[in-house]
């Protein structure tokens, strides 16, 4: 059994979310907004995090840098959102997000990101860069999804990249 | 000093008709000065021509005391013919002879006529005055000087006493002046001729020219006048100097035109942009506010599916899938209020402070669990609205302060009337609303809070609109005061 906490104003989603886990046999912990969020993170011992983008008062992108900032303890951090951007799926995945998927989710795509994001404690960089520059970057099928997602993991590291298809 | 090109002309024409003037009396007094001389000169011809007689008479008679018995005897008549002929011979245009009162005219020469053959016979036309001033000098024994002006010529006779043998006898010369027909009378002819040819025609030229410019600068005015917005397109008008200025004027106009394209396109694509832009912010917003609850819609129905027999489990996902509906349909209904704008229905309203506390009475229980107090403040104004939007308006004004006022807190709703506009408030004592979002705020979807749909001013903005007013946001250091400003209508 592990912990996962859900991080969503929606308790609608929330509740769904939550419901999803329970099946799976995982504890659900869930937080309306970023402070909530941070308190549970700073005391319990979380397996991972369903990270919302868009929730009150504080930026899911800055929930997700603070609850990386220790990346040696700090859980896998899938960030759940209703619209996703180049840049926000960018951000994300060079802030050390798992995984970064757009709602609606599915049944099967949620146990299928958990189970993953459980076998893999460890994977993950840590931010060690400034901000990146604000290039636009046009395109939101999966496949240009999984390339933003490549650009956020690598972008912080010196490889030089070649985009191909 | 004139101010129109044509006032220039008229001068310089008028100057030129004054040297024309002055010129033309210079040319007649010059050629009277020159009549004037030549009767001089010719009265001392004649004077001289007399006189010479008198000479070749006196050395004719010399040693002679008695007259000759036959005045008219041949030889009598040659001798005198001839002294006549020799003392002339050396005037020009001076005729003479001599007479005397008894016998008449005894001789007559002259001998510088122009004419072919030689001419012998007296003048009979001028005979009376010979006759009578001959008689005259012979009489009184002095010369005398008759003068007589004709139209075309002046005639200058001359007579003098001759004396000797012969009793009551002259010599007489004569010369005309000829004053019209002469060389002089010609030549100031001419010149006072061409004088005013030049003269009329200048000024009908000068007539004909302004004429032209004045229709052409006309034309070329009523052609600039009756072009809308842009300049128009000049037709030349034959006039080299005109022309030119066109040609600048056509080409000004064409730049003009060019940048005038420009700067429509520009702005037509400004515009498209800045369209697609809100349309970007639009879409992107209701693709969030749908995502969510479809999201939870599907994780409910497929957990459901995924419970198998469990009922009340599938019971309660279709109450949650019913509530997510509800929710679409909310947000979709302020959505088509936000951009739909139906005509307002007036409807009087006797005192706008007891309507403001209406309204805000709904949400005193939800301040309270903020910790906000309320304050409505305002004279008694009566007014005609729509009630049911402008309260639909405030509803969304003072739930967007309870969310941005932090416990605490009050929020001051006012009303108040100026002149013709009636000005509603909600004042927040929030933290104000953040720079990159302020331009767009009342657009559907921006919002700074992100538990917001970004609907609540759109809606806020449209009702306002709808009423002929505006609604507008203050950004003060201690929070933000919203206002909605509509014309006045008594109740």
């Amino acid at each position: 059994m592990a912990t996962i906490l859900i991080v969503d104003d929606d308790a609608a989603m929330r509740e769904g979310l939550a419901e999803t886990l329970g099946d799976l046999g995982h504890r659900a912990i869930e937080a309306p907004d970023g402070d909530v969020a941070l308190a549970i993170a700073a005391r319990e011992r979380l397996d991972a995090v369903l990270l919302d983008l868009r929730i009150p008062r504080m930026d899911g992108l800055e929930i997700l840098r603070q609850l990386r900032s220790r990346p040696d303890r700090a859980p896998p951090v899938a960030i759940l959102t209703a619209y996703a951007s180049a840049a926000n799926t960018i951000e994300a995945m060079r802030l050390g997000a798992f995984d970064h998927l757009t709602k609606p989710i599915g049944r099967d795509d949620l146990i299928s990101l958990v189970s993953r994001m459980l076998r893999s404690r460890t994977a993950a960089l840590p931010p060690t860069a400034p901000e990146g520059n604000d290039e636009v970057l046009v395109g939101s099928s999966d496949a240009m999804r999984a390339v933003q997602k490549m650009i956020g993991l690598v972008t912080d590291s010196d490889a030089t990249v070649l985009i191909h298809r | 000093m004139p101010r129109s090109i044509i006032g220039w002309f008229v001068v310089c024409w008028s100057a030129f008709v004054l040297a024309s003037v002055v010129v033309g009396v210079l040319l007649l007094s010059l050629y009277r000065q020159t009549t004037t001389e030549q009767v001089r000169r010719a009265s001392a011809a004649v004077a001289h021509g007399c006189d010479a007689i008198a000479g070749r008479y006196q050395f004719l008679v010399a040693g002679t005391n008695s007259p000759p018995s036959d005045l008219r005897a041949p030889e009598v008549v040659r001798g005198l013919t001839g002294a006549v002929q020799i003392a002339l011979r050396d005037l020009p245009g001076v005729e003479g002879g001599i007479w005397q009162t008894e016998q008449g005219s005894l001789a007559y020469a002259f001998p510088t006529y122009e004419g072919t053959g030689e001419k012998t016979d007296l003048p009979s036309a001028e005979e009376p005055q010979i006759r009578d001033a001959a008689e005259a000098s012979a009489l009184d024994g002095v010369p005398v000087d008759r003068r007589r002006e004709t139209q075309s010529q002046v005639l200058l006779l001359h007579a003098c006493p001759l004396t000797g043998p012969i009793p009551h006898l002259a010599a007489w010369t004569m010369a005309r002046v000829i004053t019209s027909g002469g060389r002089s009378y010609v030549e100031a002819m001419a010149g006072l001729g061409v004088l005013l040819l030049v003269v009329l025609g200048s000024a009908a030229w000068l007539g004909r020219l302004l004429l032209g410019w004045t229709r052409r600068v006309r034309r070329l005015e009523a052609a600039l006048a009756a072009g809308t917005g842009e300049l128009p397109r000049l037709d030349a008008t034959g006039q080299r100097d005109l022309d030119r200025i066109i040609d600048a004027i056509n080409r000004a106009g064409g730049r003009l035109a060019d940048a005038r394209r420009e700067a429509e396109a520009l702005a037509r694509q400004v515009a498209e942009s800045q369209r697609l832009a809100t349309l970007g912010r639009v879409v992107a917003g209701v693709a969030h506010e749908i995502r969510n609850p479809i999201a939870a819609m599907r994780l409910k129905a497929e957990n459901a599916i995924a419970a198998g027999h469990d009922i009340p489990r599938k019971d309660q996902a279709l109450r949650t899938i019913i509530d997510q509906i509800g929710r679409l349909e909310g947000l979709l209904r302020n959505l088509l209020s936000s951009v739909q704008r139906a005509k307002p229905i007036l409807t009087p309203v006797e005192d706008v402070i007891d309507f403001l506390n209406e309204r805000v009475d709904l949400f005193r229980e939800q301040a309270a669990a903020h910790g906000l107090a309320f304050k409505v403040e305002g004279r008694s104004i009566d007014a005609a609205f729509d009630s049911a939007r402008i309260g639909q308006a405030i509803d969304n004004l003072v739930l967007n302060a309870i969310q941005n006022t932090p416990p605490g807190g009050s929020i001051t709703i006012s009303a108040e009337r100026s002149a013709d506009r009636l000005v509603l408030s909600v004042a927040d004592m929030g933290q104000g609303v953040p720079e990159d979002v302020r331009a767009q705020l009342f657009e559907p979807f921006v919002t700074a809070r992100p538990d917001g749909t970004g609907l609540g001013l759109a809606v806020v903005r449209e009702i306002a609109e709808a009423h002929g007013g505006t609604a507008r946001a203050i950004h003060r250091p201690d929070g933000t005061t919203f206002i909605i400003e509509l014309p006045w209508r008594p109740s």
